[in-house]
């Protein structure tokens, strides 16, 4: 558990680089797959990758992956190698694809790579890997099953400026009664294979409980900081909650999600969390 | 106000108020007592007499009735059972309410078990009320302390007697029932008793039918005392009650189970020394479990229940002694509460998850309390009297979801919070053959109660707000006065009793608008705050006249005014109010005919959900017959309340819930 915990530790670090503080006295890693579980394997005939979760399951939303490339002699590839990555829906006449970040080495580690994909849909995704050794380019592709997550964490909308966003939420990990932190990413479409983050505008919150009707108090919405969106999340029960979303550029205008009101009892986008 | 209040009185005739008897007095009420007694410079209420001179208008009445008379106590009352007791015109947390010294914290949030509701007249002899923050063992308070004295045996040669008695109200089919039996030998006595009480709907006048009304309880006590020394005893007591099925019309919720289990022992040492008169220590639990629930209503927009937990261990540790001129007494106590309250909101989509949350954080209250108190007889007729105490309060949030979900109003809130408490009084009292007069005044603090700084969404259903605590108030602190006037002359006695409160930081809940309701339906979310001051100002009067031998009428009136600054009238603050009656006895036969009211009620507070109240009054009629057997006796006691069926409210009737209409009842007591 420790060393899974180093992993997200340096994983977040490198690859979002908003998680400040790691414990410096870091444990050597035992095992590099301790605490992950195998999802599935892609392959094209010489190498094999190997993905890791947490859950050994991908869902819609936010995901971390991990993942090893095996040589064709069974050695596992270090992990100082450059990889890439591409997720793709393939639907009947076109195909998209979704936020995913670059692939870093996972520190203390020898052969394990890190990174996350956002899948705004569940579905089965293609993934293609593509690294080069010795001067030859090798891709593996295949499907990997993403299931929906339990609740609505992400959402795929077009602005009233044009522009699509794709935006998801990673905390709170564990909903907890009281003031949660609360992270989201928020990522433009430059086209169907490209997405950018994006900064600068104001993710409104305005949790609601539909069984009851009503709301929380002390909420802070989202605002960029250290590269990721961060606020508070209050919650102040256990049950079923919808996050009702809006929004906001950096001119201060709305361009996704309407307040609650009494005529309008949610938002077009939200998330939802249950615990 | 006062001279209003003389005025009014003295044209209304009122039965005799059977709370500032001693036992003494009551076996004795037709001849006048030469002096007077401390009785007097308190409120005692006499609550179990069963005897022969048995003034009481209904023997089998609930303690709730019983302290109902009282001039300083009003009861709020949200159904048939649990009425909560306000202590001059001020809310439970602003008194300290002790069954035998020991105190209980109750485990309701919505206050629908005062420690009042878990003991029951049986058990008690008396209660006994010390108005102001001043002579009070009982701790740190603002209003006064209640304590309710259980009655018990003394050592004797080996005698055995027992009760047996009955009684049926034919308004709500209440059955009462219950046996009582107490041994008194030489080194050791023993005392138990059982009571069941079963209601039905009550009908308010005019037959309504006030549906969610009845309830069950059952209540076991038994107390032993060992002699382990010529001066010197143990006592063990323990008490169970058990309500059941309780309803209450006032609120949208009502109470499975209330339960409690109180015991305590204690040690008595006489005659130390010729400066030390006694010495007692005694040791208590009670555990308290109190479940809200709405399964008994058809149409509600979510089902819930709030069951709420409450444990207190505690001591005290008493001298008491005197000297030439000296009486005094010191008191070293102290208690550790833990009460814990939640809320489950049960969803009927399926698939959807249930709601759940603490409503009291778990919160840990310890408490230790010095308290001294001295009473100088400087002349023949004057005595001062001074008390002093000082209290180290401490409140700890032990559960981590309840910090956390306070925090959600509190970011900074620490886990513990403790305070210093501190109260002294004084009091000047003139004593002569037909006179008493006494002036106080006091000075005293308290911490906010649980609800107060803890509460987490508590509905009140009267103003229909969610009430959120506050966790970092300050102390509420009063300034208090009184004075007592008392007159006892061949047939005529009067006493005339006025107190006012200035109290500072005087909590209470305000309308804050940034905040989101949680219940279904509410008006807004009040948060406890403090006003910078409020005032109360209480008054009553009571008269009673020995016309003959057969004849005797009494009366009373009282009267309370608060306001708040800022805020205006205090929420459920009593208009002015009579009681008025005659009684006739001869020999083993009495009569009673009596009549209560109130005036209209002008002032009143709007943004607590009160209105305008008319005027009432009631007419109640009681007859009662005692045989007597050799050592036996068997007492008839029937009548009739609100004899001519009106349909009423009072001030102390939470959601204006109409009292009961007529009601034929019939007590029998048999004791051998």
């Amino acid at each position: 558990m420790k060393s899974f915990k180093n992993i997200i530790c340096s994983l977040s670090l490198l690859t979002i680089g908003f998680l400040a503080s790691c414990s410096k006295d870091a444990d050597p890693v035992p095992d590099e797959l301790d605490g992950l579980k195998l999802v599935a394997s892609v392959e094209n005939g010489s190498h094999v990758v190997d993905l890791y979760s947490v859950s050994g399951k991908l869902a819609t939303g936010y995901n971390e992956i991990f993942f090893q490339v095996k040589n064709p002699n069974g050695s596992s590839l270090s992990n100082d190698t450059d990889v890439s990555w591409a997720p793709t829906m393939k639907m009947e006449n076109t195909s998209h694809s979704c936020p995913a970040s670059a692939i870093t080495p996972v520190t203390g580690a020898s052969s394990l790579f890190g990174g996350f994909i956002i899948f705004p849909m569940a579905g089965d995704w293609e993934l293609s890997f593509s690294h080069r050794i010795d001067g030859a380019n090798y891709t593996s592709t295949g499907k990997v099953a993403v299931q929906a997550a339990p609740g609505r964490i992400a959402e795929s909308f077009q602005g009233t400026d044009g522009q699509k966003y794709v935006l998801t939420m990673i905390e709170p990990l564990k909903p907890a009664t009281g003031s949660n932190d609360m992270t989201a990413l928020l990522y433009r479409m430059k086209s169907m294979s490209d997405f950018e983050p994006v900064s600068g505008y104001t993710i409104k919150i305005e949790p609601r409980m539909p069984a009851m009707g009503h709301g929380s108090d002390n909420n802070v919405d989202l605002t960029l900081q250290d590269g990721i969106y961060k606020g508070k999340l209050s919650l102040s029960m256990t049950g079923d909650w919808q996050i009702n979303l809006q929004v906001v550029n950096e001119k201060g205008d709305v361009i996704k999600g309407e307040p609650v009101t009494e005529s309008n009892p949610e938002s077009s986008i939200y998330f939802e969390i249950a615990f | 106000m006062f001279r209003s209040i003389l005025i009014l009185a003295s044209v209304i005739f009122y039965r005799q108020a059977v709370y500032s008897q001693t036992d003494q007095h009551h076996h004795s009420h037709t001849v006048p007592a030469d002096t007077f007694g401390l009785q007097e410079l308190r409120e005692v209420v006499v609550i179990s007499q069963r005897s022969a001179s048995d003034r009481s208008a209904k023997p089998l009445a609930s303690l709730d009735t019983y302290l109902e008379k009282s001039a300083a106590v009003d009861m709020i009352r949200r159904g048939s059972y649990a009425w909560e007791p306000y202590l001059n015109g001020m809310a439970s947390e602003r008194s300290v309410i002790t069954i035998d010294g020991m105190r209980i914290y109750a485990a309701c949030t919505d206050k629908m078990d005062p420690v009042t509701s878990y003991v029951e007249t049986t058990n008690l002899a008396r209660a006994t009320v010390h108005n102001g923050p001043s002579g009070s063992t009982g701790g740190a308070t603002i209003a006064g302390s209640l304590d309710l004295v259980r009655k018990k045996g003394t050592f004797g040669r080996g005698e055995f007697n027992g009760s047996v008695f009955g009684g049926f109200e034919a308004n709500n089919r209440q059955k009462t029932g219950g046996t009582g039996v107490a041994y008194s030998g030489e080194t050791f006595f023993a005392n138990a008793d059982v009571t069941y009480r079963n209601a039905d709907n009550y009908k308010a006048g005019g037959g309504t039918e006030i549906l969610y009304s009845g309830f069950k309880k059952l209540n076991m006590s038994a107390i032993a005392g060992y002699k382990a020394g010529e001066h010197r005893h143990v006592e063990a007591s323990l008490i169970f009650d058990r309500a059941s099925d309780v309803g209450y019309p006032a609120l949208p919720m009502d109470v499975s189970l209330a339960q409690a289990y109180i015991a305590s022992l204690e040690y008595i040492h006489h005659h130390i020394s010729p400066a030390v008169s006694e010495w007692k220590t005694k040791l208590y639990y009670n555990n308290v479990k109190h479940v809200m629930d709405d399964s008994e209503r058809p149409a509600v927009p979510i089902r819930m229940d709030m069951p709420g937990w409450s444990q207190t261990w505690g001591f005290y540790s008493q001298l008491k002694g005197s000297s030439e001129k000296h009486d005094w007494k010191a008191n070293l106590s102290g208690h550790h509460n833990h009460s814990l309250a939640e809320m489950t909101m049960y969803s009927d989509t399926p698939g959807r998850k249930d709601m759940y949350m603490l409503t009291w954080p778990g919160v840990a209250t310890r408490y230790v309390d010095l308290f001294a108190e001295d009473s100088y007889s400087f002349h023949e007729k004057w005595k001062a009297t001074t008390a002093a105490g000082l209290a180290v309060h401490n409140n700890l949030i032990d559960n981590i979801t309840g910090l956390g979900s306070l925090r959600i109003f509190y970011p900074d809130l620490q886990k513990n919070r403790t305070r210093l408490l501190k109260r002294l009084s004084s009091s000047l009292i003139r004593e002569s053959e037909s006179w008493l007069l006494s002036l106080s005044t006091g000075y005293g603090e308290r911490a906010p109660g649980i609800s107060e700084g803890y509460g987490y969404y508590l509905f009140n259903s009267f103003d229909r707000f969610d009430y959120i605590g506050n966790p970092e108030m300050k102390n509420e602190k009063t300034f208090t006065c009184g004075i007592l006037t008392a007159y006892r002359r061949a047939r005529l006695s009067a006493k005339l009793s006025g107190s006012a409160f200035r109290v500072y930081d005087y909590i209470i809940g305000r309308p804050d608008k940034s905040l989101s309701t949680m219940t279904i339906g509410a008006a807004g979310v009040k948060v406890y705050e403090q006003l910078r001051h409020a005032g109360i100002v209480t008054g009553a009067l009571e008269v009673s006249y020995q016309v003959d031998k057969n004849w005797l009428w009494t009366s009373k009136a009282s009267y309370r005014n608060g306001k708040g600054a800022g805020i205006g009238p205090l929420p459920l603050m009593q208009p002015f109010g009579y009681q008025g009656g005659v009684s006739f006895t001869h020999k083993s036969f009495s009569a009673d005919a009596s009549a209560e009211g109130s005036l209209k009620q002008t002032r009143f507070n709007p943004e607590f959900g009160e209105r305008s109240l008319p005027a009432y009054a009631v007419l109640n009629l009681s007859a009662s017959q005692l045989f007597e057997f050799g050592d036996r006796s068997l007492m008839l006691k029937a009548g009739a309340e609100n004899l001519l069926d009106q349909n009423y409210t009072t001030f102390a009737d939470w959601n204006r819930l109409p009292r009961m209409g007529r009601n034929i009842f019939m007590n029998v007591i048999w004791k051998f």
